[in-house]
């Protein structure tokens, strides 16, 4: 076989439709084949252009993000859409002027009626830079912060299940494949820390109903991968294999990954593979990482009112108030993104018990994580972001009483809460109507959300595009608006 | 089709027309030179010239010099066209047509030989200025004779420049040079395309026919850097797409002097870039106009230490040493000192360095935003920062200060907000501090928590609200009166109006349509 022929027949169909034309050249014998190997250095340096972060397009008001996804969807009722005059409407029927022919999921649609749920927790009125601002009993701690909160009661969102809804909030699409959130910021604004990934991904379990939580919310799609989620494990050493094994000291493994490298970079050269570049990449962050994580988790310089102030919890790997803390140390260390899941918010049943264990896990060390950022001067420059994927049913599903409920699915209206990072402390945005079921003020899409996180790290959301199959790619895709209520 | 048919307006035409004269001027030069070329050649080979062939050549001379006169005329009615110079080339330009005709017209009767000689003679001589004000006004006054321009001044006169640098202008150095050669060539007072004419501060400072151009001090507000930021794709990109692009330094430049308020005197004269020394000058009041040293942002990459643009428009750097924790006083004053006048913010925050590098960051001249949490600076070296003009933000928390800072904090004079939790800084010092500058936020980390204001009592669940939207029912329309206040008979729910907020209840229909028409009238019972 012609040299040539087999060089095509290494190259991934990407690589070799983008070559078709030097292709051409190739076809014509040897004198091709020189300009071909000079082609070879040039796209390895364009490569590398390629992969420079773009880096921010105007002043940002926030340099990094943690984003704190209650996986499941909280019950935007129980914890802060406040409508008391549903206490009176008790196990009426949900009227028709309000749900308008909207869909049900299949898991209530057969139910013979819906009756209305009021949340059966007392709300208290919290000072915020409004006229205050009426929050659950089950998350006092995080009310208690409300003057350094945004509420936004007016979300909306396509999905009304938990995997498109999630691929949706985390990538721009319900369908999946596309880059996730983090990952578009890694590739935007790249490392502040090149001894640690630059996007981090915390998993919390929770206490009530879990849903699957895919590696691909914190994948990166078609961009470069190595600007995908590193997940960081929740139970023992939070990455294996951290120590080099006995006999093996950090010059010989040094030596091997220079070895690998050198080999890495021939097959580089052959290949044209880009992902040969993460590869090496990845190799040498592990490396990086053999340094840079035992110190990340070593929490001896924590004081003991810090580790208090998180909770009981704190120092058991994996739950949310370890996670909270690891946050914190990760925002310091200059993480651009650090995605924290909380599982188990998906009540269909039993939802008054589930939500009680659920808000006392994570109650305490977000509010603690807020005034932590916020007492370094890190809250400022920090975009905390607190969701989850829909909001639920005003109505029951299942049984009714007055001690206990479920609720189903709702992408009609839900609330979320972010803070610092150049978002308007101490407001609320957006009205729902009497039943929290539809939105009567100000909605605010995912798109619309996305486009105005993105503004706030200093990313102009319709110029953060990668070219893939033929067109440019956004995390906003053809739509979202930068929603300047909720920035400063 | 239509649609093509429905654009095709006389003016559309008029317009089209007058663009071609670009194209048809070169046709009577060339055919003025051929004239002028063969009657010489005649005169030298002694061979009469062909009478035919003469009246030939002249009247398409004469034909090409009236139709480019013509477009050109067309073309001088756009706006963008105006000034002496066009005033000029417009006279001489008829001058040539006419003169081209009346060569014609004299070349046809042999006897007016002598005057048809002179005539072509002052013609051509009349189109060369006529086409050298032409080129001019499209290609720029210096265009022909800027190769023989010098590229490097004498070096005396360069020292002469550098020594009164002082005393010129932002404009003059810097602004001035990047108009002169990405602008001027179409916005000069012979071509203003859209109504703009940068020749002149006063021209730069009118703006084009669509409204200013800059707005001072707001650079990101101003149409100018607008029109110079847009993709290069983009229609409105200026300088258009075929011309030269000025670097991305210079409309840092331009942005810069916006900023600052855009000032410039009426003295001030547009120069080429090759007749100003600014490239050279020394530029520390406005480190934005020279880009940061990439060797030493490369050194302190090679050290772990994160460097990021604040913005891609300024030069202004955030140097952040989190990934390199073992940096020390020595190290980082090596690694900074060549970026001093870029720093915009620094955090040193949790590296071994001390009160060491802080004498260096006391001479940082743009740096807004200082964390030097977890490190070893002490009082002592605080002082350093006395009187820093421009630091806004300062993180100082888990060190061990002591109340004595409070005196340095307070000859802060941008000073916006201080984090001093953990600081070893006591409440009451800094209390005394933020009560001595109410603008200045001073966070000693203390606990945030409020109390609620109100809580809403006990729950009791019910189901005993109306419906939303559902008719309102007789009990819900309860009249507020026993009597009719018409009749005075007993009153019968079922006739009821609301009047200002009030159910009134009526005897009759009737009673009702009298108390609606004059309510006034009828005091309503309890």
């Amino acid at each position: 076989m012609h040299p040539v022929e087999e060089h095509y027949l290494d190259l991934t169909r990407r690589r070799f439709f983008g070559q078709a034309t030097r292709g051409m050249c190739g076809a014509m014998g040897t004198l091709a084949l020189g300009s071909l190997l000079k082609n070879t250095a040039a796209l390895a340096a364009s490569t590398d252009a390629s992969r420079a972060p773009m880096g921010v397009q105007f002043r940002p008001k926030a340099k990094r993000v943690i984003y704190m996804h209650m996986e499941g969807a909280p019950s935007q009722l129980d914890l802060f859409d406040y409508k008391p005059g549903l206490r009176h409407r008790y196990n009426q029927d949900l009227p028709d002027s309000i749900r308008q022919g909207q869909r049900f999921t299949g898991m209530t649609s057969d139910q013979a009626r819906f009756p209305v749920a009021p949340s059966i927790f007392r709300f208290s009125k919290y000072a915020n830079n409004q006229d205050g601002v009426w929050l659950s009993e089950l998350i006092p701690h995080t009310a208690s912060m409300a003057k350094e909160i945004c509420f936004i009661h007016s979300m909306h969102t396509e999905a009304i299940n938990h995997e498109p809804g999630i691929t949706f909030f985390q990538t721009g699409n319900q369908q999946p494949g596309r880059p996730s959130f983090g990952a578009w910021v890694s590739y935007g604004l790249g490392s502040a820390n090149d001894n640690l990934p630059s996007f981090v991904v915390l998993i919390s379990q929770g206490f009530g109903n879990t849903q699957a939580l895919s590696a691909r919310f914190w994948g990166s799609g078609f961009l470069p991968s190595e600007h995908q989620g590193c997940k960081l494990r929740s139970a023992g050493d939070p990455v294996l294999f951290l120590k080099d094994p006995s006999g093996v000291d950090r010059a010989d493994r040094r030596k091997m990954l220079d070895l690998v490298g050198d080999l890495n970079h021939l097959e580089m050269e052959r290949s044209l593979d880009p992902e040969v570049k993460t590869r090496i990449a990845q190799y040498e962050m592990a490396y990086r990482m053999q340094m840079s994580v035992p110190e990340l988790t070593d929490l001896s310089s924590e004081d003991e009112a810090t580790l208090a102030m998180y909770g009981p919890e704190v120092k058991k790997p994996g739950t949310f108030a370890a996670n909270c803390l690891l946050a914190r140390r990760l925002a310091e260390r200059g993480v651009r993104f650090i995605q924290l899941y909380m599982r188990g918010w998906d009540a269909h049943n039993n939802l008054p018990s589930e939500i009680r264990k659920q808000c006392a896990a994570v109650d305490q060390p977000q509010a603690a994580l807020l005034t932590d950022l916020k007492r370094r001067g890190l809250l400022d420059d920090t975009l905390v972001i607190w969701a989850g994927e829909f909001g639920r049913t005003v109505y029951s599903q299942g049984t009714l009483s007055e001690t206990n409920y479920g609720r189903d699915h709702h992408p009609r209206c839900f609330s979320l809460w972010l803070a610092g990072g150049g978002v308007k402390p101490g407001v609320t945005i957006g009205k729902t109507d009497d039943y929290s079921y539809n939105i009567v003020e100000n909605p605010i899409d995912v798109h619309d959300l996305h486009a105005t996180l993105l503004h706030l790290l200093g990313m102009n959301h319709e110029r953060l595009v990668y070219r893939h199959e033929g067109r440019d790619f956004r995390l906003t895709d053809v739509f979202g608006k930068v929603r300047p209520e909720i920035m400063i | 089709m239509s649609l093509l048919l429905s654009s095709v307006t006389p003016d559309a035409l008029i317009q089209f027309g007058g663009r071609l004269h670009p194209l048809l001027l070169h046709m009577p030069i060339g055919l003025f030179a051929a004239v002028v070329l063969v009657e010489v050649a005649a005169i030298v080979r002694r061979k009469p010239l062909d009478q035919s062939m003469r009246v030939t050549l002249v009247w398409m001379t004469a034909l090409s010099a009236a139709m480019a006169m013509t477009s050109g005329l067309l073309l001088g009615r756009e706006d963008s066209y105006g000034g002496d110079v066009l005033q000029t080339h417009k006279l001489l330009g008829i001058g040539v047509a006419v003169g081209a005709v009346l060569v014609a017209i004299c070349a046809m009767k042999p006897a007016l030989r002598g005057i048809y000689a002179l005539l072509l003679i002052a013609t051509t001589a009349a189109m060369i200025p006529a086409g050298h004000l032409g080129g001019t006004m499209t290609h720029g006054e210096d265009f022909l004779t800027a190769p023989f321009a010098s590229k490097n001044p004498a070096p005396d006169a360069q020292e002469n420049r550098a020594g009164d640098e002082s005393q010129r202008s932002l404009f003059a150095t810097t602004v001035a040079p990047v108009i002169h050669d990405k602008c001027l060539a179409c916005h000069n007072a012979a071509r203003h395309k859209g109504g703009l004419s940068m020749e002149t501060p006063d021209g730069i400072l009118a703006g084009a026919e669509a409204g200013p151009i800059i707005v001072p001090g707001d650079a990101a507000s101003s149409e100018m850097i607008i029109r110079l930021r847009l993709p290069i794709e983009d229609d409105g990109h200026m300088p258009p797409k075929s011309k030269p692009q000025p670097t991305e330094a210079e409309i840092a430049a331009i942005e810069h002097w916006i900023n600052k308020g855009a000032e410039m005197s009426s003295q001030d004269v547009l120069t080429p870039v090759n007749a100003s020394a600014t490239r050279s000058a020394p530029t520390t009041s406005a480190p934005e106009l020279r880009p940061p040293s990439q060797e030493a942002i490369a050194a302190l990459r090679a050290a772990q230490v994160h460097v990021e643009r604040v913005d891609p428009a300024s030069g202004l750097l955030w140097i952040d040493c989190a990934a390199a924790p073992i940096l020390d006083d020595a190290q980082a004053q090596l690694l900074l000192e060549p970026l001093r006048d870029f720093i915009a913010d620094l955090s040193l925050a949790g590296t071994h360095t001390g009160d060491g590098i802080l004498t260096l960051v006391a001479k940082m001249p743009n740096l807004r935003s200082l964390n030097i949490s977890r490190t070893a600076c002490s009082p002592a070296g605080l002082q350093l920062l006395k009187g820093h003009a421009s630091i806004e933000d300062l993180r100082l928390t888990q060190t061990a200060l002591d109340d004595s800072v409070i005196d340095t904090l307070a000859a802060l004079p941008a000073l916006k907000r201080v984090f001093l939790w953990s600081s070893g800084i006591s409440t009451d010092a800094a209390g005394r501090l933020s009560a001595a500058n109410l603008d200045l936020l001073v966070d000693v980390g203390a606990s945030a928590k409020a109390e609620p204001l109100e809580t809403e009592g006990a729950i009791a669940l019910s189901g005993d609200a109306p419906l939303p939207g559902a008719a309102p029912t007789i009990a819900t329309l309860a009249p507020a009166n026993a009597l009719c206040p018409v009749s005075g008979k007993a009153v019968n729910a079922k006739f009821v109006i609301v009047h200002e907020g009030t159910i009134i209840g009526f005897c009759c229909q009737d009673c009702a349509a009298k108390f609606w028409a004059e309510p006034q009238k009828y005091p309503v019972p309890k």
